[in-house]
């Protein structure tokens, strides 16, 4: 099997994927506030969120979910969606990353209740907030 | 020219005045051809210490025939015979029509006889000769460390030919001679000590020979040659992409072998590939990222249902949970599967292999700190659904990591 994804894939792997572009985001930004370690976690957790939704997944850029899981984990702690050096660092506007953001919101019934192992994966995570209560926080 | 160089000349050409009248000669050298070759006994007792003895021997010396067997080709019994008189040697080695394995031959034969009958100025002539037609002729060398292959290769024209290999081996690859070499010779080549081929370079060089046809040995025979001598090449030292194609591709390695040879691979490479996880995501202007992101569009929707890739990617959630891998190796993984199904199906039961081997592929790229997941691992997380070959089978191995590695450097 190993061998036929990667020659389907012709032996290229798919780096480029949201993940990609949140951790360079992440790195990228200098200001003191978008470096802190909590939103960066939060951040994951939401992007997490969006692998199962195919509707999301497939609908929006990338780069677009990436940035747009970084709004979501901003205003979940406390600070506003979007900022200058976001802006200016991805070229993306605060307003179509906040409505990118309402629809990662809208599409969290999308993830059946069976299915636990995200739920499991940041259980523990520092803040207390899971996957389930940040939309709260929202 | 002082009248001692005068005297010598004339005593040259006085010599070679007596070997060409047959009318003074008093003994008769016959070849093992049955070429038979005048001379003067004093003459060839004086230059030769093994003309000498056997000239002197009581039973050469009380024969009533004048006529003596030597065990050399008639040719040679000549050549051998001029140099006596002259000191001169036939133009043998400066001879462009003659064909490389012929000249060898014959340049091999001439050092037999000149050593065997104690000629050493002949023997430095050949060598001087040698040194100069090898110094043009790759096939030649090669040619010439075959036919003296009985004598070794510490005989001095073999190490004369050798060292024009060492200082420049690259034309052996294309020479036409190389299969019709013996598997001694090639051998000897492939195993000198001073390494100056590369691994890669090495197996070519197995692989032309056994492919050649021109050599006394079947096809088959030579692919069971070929076969024991690659065990000399160290595969794991040639590049991921020649052994998937070139070697893969030769038969001359067992499917083992090959596995092996890029498992080891893909380990080595893994330990590069955590440092360049961080290079990835460091060298990249987010900028361009984007604008690249941008232009290359949406993904295709992948042909599977909304619950299935949800309980798919559950699962995979739960190998990463368990294997402490980063996020990066799951997303990578989810990517993988998702390109898989961007244009094809896949039966149902085989969802769980797709997406189990994808996460042993992102993991060997993405795995941080924790291990790689292993094909055997894998196949025990699917509760013996599926095999460890099922996962990475034999004949497509691991190394295909090796190969994707090889562009994620390149991108």
């Amino acid at each position: 099997m190993e061998f036929t994804i990667l020659e389907k894939m012709d032996y290229e792997l798919p780096f480029s994927n949201a993940h990609f572009f949140l951790t360079l985001i992440l790195a990228t930004v200098e200001d003191e506030e978008t470096r802190d370690p909590m939103l960066a976690q939060l951040s994951e957790m939401v992007l997490d969120s969006t692998l199962f939704n195919g509707d999301l997944y497939f609908d929006y850029l990338p780069s677009t979910l990436a940035a747009a899981s970084i709004a979501v984990a901003r205003r979940a702690l406390g600070s506003s969606i979007w900022c200058p050096t976001l802006q200016d660092i991805t070229g993306y506007k605060e307003q179509p990353i906040e409505s990118v953001a309402n629809a990662i919101k809208a599409s969290k019934a999308a993830i059946p209740k069976d299915l636990t192992n995200l739920r499991m994966k940041w259980a523990k995570h520092v803040t207390g907030i899971c996957p389930d209560s940040i939309w709260d926080l929202y | 020219m002082s009248e001692g160089g005068a005297n010598d000349e004339s005593l040259a050409d006085m010599l070679k005045g007596l070997m060409l009248d047959d009318r003074l000669s008093d003994v008769m050298l016959r070849g093992c051809d049955g070429v038979q070759v005048p001379a003067n006994r004093c003459i060839l007792a004086a230059r030769s210490p093994a003309f000498r003895s056997l000239l002197c021997s009581d039973e050469v010396s009380e024969a009533s025939s004048s006529v003596i067997e030597v065990g050399f080709e008639g040719w040679v019994l000549k050549a051998v015979v001029e140099f006596v008189y002259t000191d001169k040697v036939p133009c043998l080695f400066e001879d462009r029509l003659l064909p490389p394995r012929e000249k060898a031959k014959k340049i091999c034969a001439l050092a037999v006889a000149s050593a065997c009958l104690g000629l050493e100025g002949l023997t430095k002539h050949i060598e001087e000769g040698s040194k100069r037609a090898l110094a043009i002729d790759t096939q030649l060398a090669l040619v010439l460390i075959d036919e003296n292959r009985e004598l070794g290769p510490s005989s001095r024209l073999s190490e004369l030919a050798i060292g024009v290999i060492r200082s420049n081996p690259q034309p052996v690859l294309s020479a036409s001679v190389l299969p019709s070499l013996d598997a001694v010779t090639l051998k000897a080549i492939l195993m000198d000590s001073q390494k100056y081929w590369d691994e890669a370079d090495r197996f070519r060089l197995i692989q032309l020979w056994a492919a050649g046809g021109d050599n006394a040995l079947s096809k088959e025979t030579k692919a069971l040659v070929g076969k024991s001598l690659v065990n000399e090449v160290c595969l794991v030292l040639i590049e991921p992409r020649e052994l998937k194609t070139t070697v893969a591709a030769s038969g001359l390695v067992k499917q083992d072998d090959l596995f092996r040879a890029y498992q080891a691979q893909a380990l080595k490479l893994n330990l590069y590939s955590k440092v360049h996880h961080e290079l990835h995501c460091t060298k990249y202007d987010l900028k361009a990222s984007i604008d690249k992101d941008k232009a290359a569009g949406m993904c295709v929707r992948p042909c599977i249902d909304a619950e299935t890739r949800g309980i798919l990617i559950d699962w995979l959630l739960n190998i990463q949970i368990n294997c402490d891998f980063r996020n990066s190796t799951l997303f990578v993984a989810v990517a993988t599967v998702d390109r898989f199904l961007e244009h094809d199906k896949i039966r149902q039961e085989k969802l769980q292999l797709l997406g189990v081997t994808a996460m042993v592929i992102a993991s060997n790229f993405e795995s941080g700190s924790a291990e790689p997941l292993q094909a055997e691992a894998a196949a025990k997380m699917c509760g013996g659904a599926y095999t460890e070959r099922d996962v990475s089978s034999v004949s497509c191995p691991l190394l295909s990591l090796s190969l994707s590695l090889l562009r994620y450097l390149t991108i």
